[in-house]
């Protein structure tokens, strides 16, 4: 008698564990997806906003991690455009995410050489610092793909 | 049934989490403090050319004879170097350094004429430099150099 009530927990046991099991496998995808998305939107603004910094600064560090901003302190002379990030937004594209990162500065440097530069630099400090990948001409980070852009507007 | 010395296994499972926190912790942390210190340096460093370019303002405007003695903004450990240029042909201050292997440049454009070229290299074991105005009482100008 003793034996078998043992067994019969042990079932239970069994049933429950699989239940829970389970449940993860069916939400774990899908939260983990969003994590990324929050990772990515988080990494993004980051390196925006450090970007900014620097050049607002104006001094120009050699290496490859500055590299692409580097240009643009020269033809700023050195000065600061008084860049700051306005937002970072998320947009739904076919299958892969379109990260926008909206830029306000004011002076007159060209905005699409502003674009560019802040671009380059973004990505190549998530590929360097966040383990994101190229794949496809897209980014990827987790299973996520996604793409930057940047947009600067004169304020 | 008591095992004593053994690890438990419960004992394993926290030291993993544990683990995996503090390594994340700590390679996040690495990838903030190399921005923080680039920040931090180029800032020191802006700040310092502005200042220099004042300097040279405030020395060329007293006139012949006046020297202001400028510290190092930064301390310099071995191999680092800053040297700063009077430039008299874009008429501006350069600063270039070289602080733990990287180099960094800021130009500032001066405010008052220079006429000669003059550069002074700051590193480990000399930590300040001399604005000095010269007035050359044959060109009628004043020249303010580095030394």
């Amino acid at each position: 008698m003793l034996s078998l009530s043992r067994a019969q927990t042990a079932i239970e046991v069994l049933f429950i564990t699989g239940i829970i099991l389970l449940g993860t496998a069916v939400i774990a995808p899908y939260y983990l997806g969003n994590n990324d998305r929050a990772f990515i939107l988080m990494q993004v603004k980051g390196a925006a906003s450090t970007a900014c910094s620097y050049i607002n600064t104006g001094v120009a560090e050699e290496g490859p991690e500055y590299a692409p901003l580097n240009p643009l302190i020269k033809a700023l002379n050195y000065t600061s455009p008084g860049c700051i990030v306005k937002g970072v937004g998320e947009e739904e594209a076919s299958g892969w995410m379109n990260v926008r990162v909206v830029l306000e500065y004011r002076g007159p440097l060209d905005g699409s050489s502003l674009e560019k530069a802040v671009a380059a630099f973004i990505v190549g400090e998530l590929k360097s610092k966040n383990g994101v990948i190229s794949e496809n001409g897209l980014l990827k980070y987790g299973r996520v793909s996604f793409n930057v852009t940047v947009e600067a507007v004169r304020g | 049934m008591r095992r004593e010395g053994q690890i438990t296994f419960d004992f394993m499972i926290a030291f993993m989490l544990i683990s995996v926190t503090v390594a994340g912790a700590v390679s996040l942390a690495n990838g903030e403090l190399s921005t923080a210190n680039t920040i931090d340096k180029t800032a020191r460093l802006k700040a310092f050319a502005v200042d220099v370019r004042d300097t040279v303002t405030k020395v060329y405007s007293i006139g012949g004879g006046f020297t202001v003695v400028k510290d190092c903004p930064i301390e310099l450990g071995k191999g680092d170097s800053i040297s700063i240029t009077l430039n008299s042909s874009s008429n501006s201050v350069t600063v270039e350094a070289v602080l733990s292997g990287k180099r960094y440049l800021v130009v500032q454009r001066l405010q008052v004429p220079v006429y000669t070229t003059t550069s002074v290299t700051l590193d480990e074991k000399r930590k300040d430099f001399n604005v000095t105005a010269v007035y050359n009482a044959a060109e009628g100008r004043t020249y303010v150099e580095l030394e």
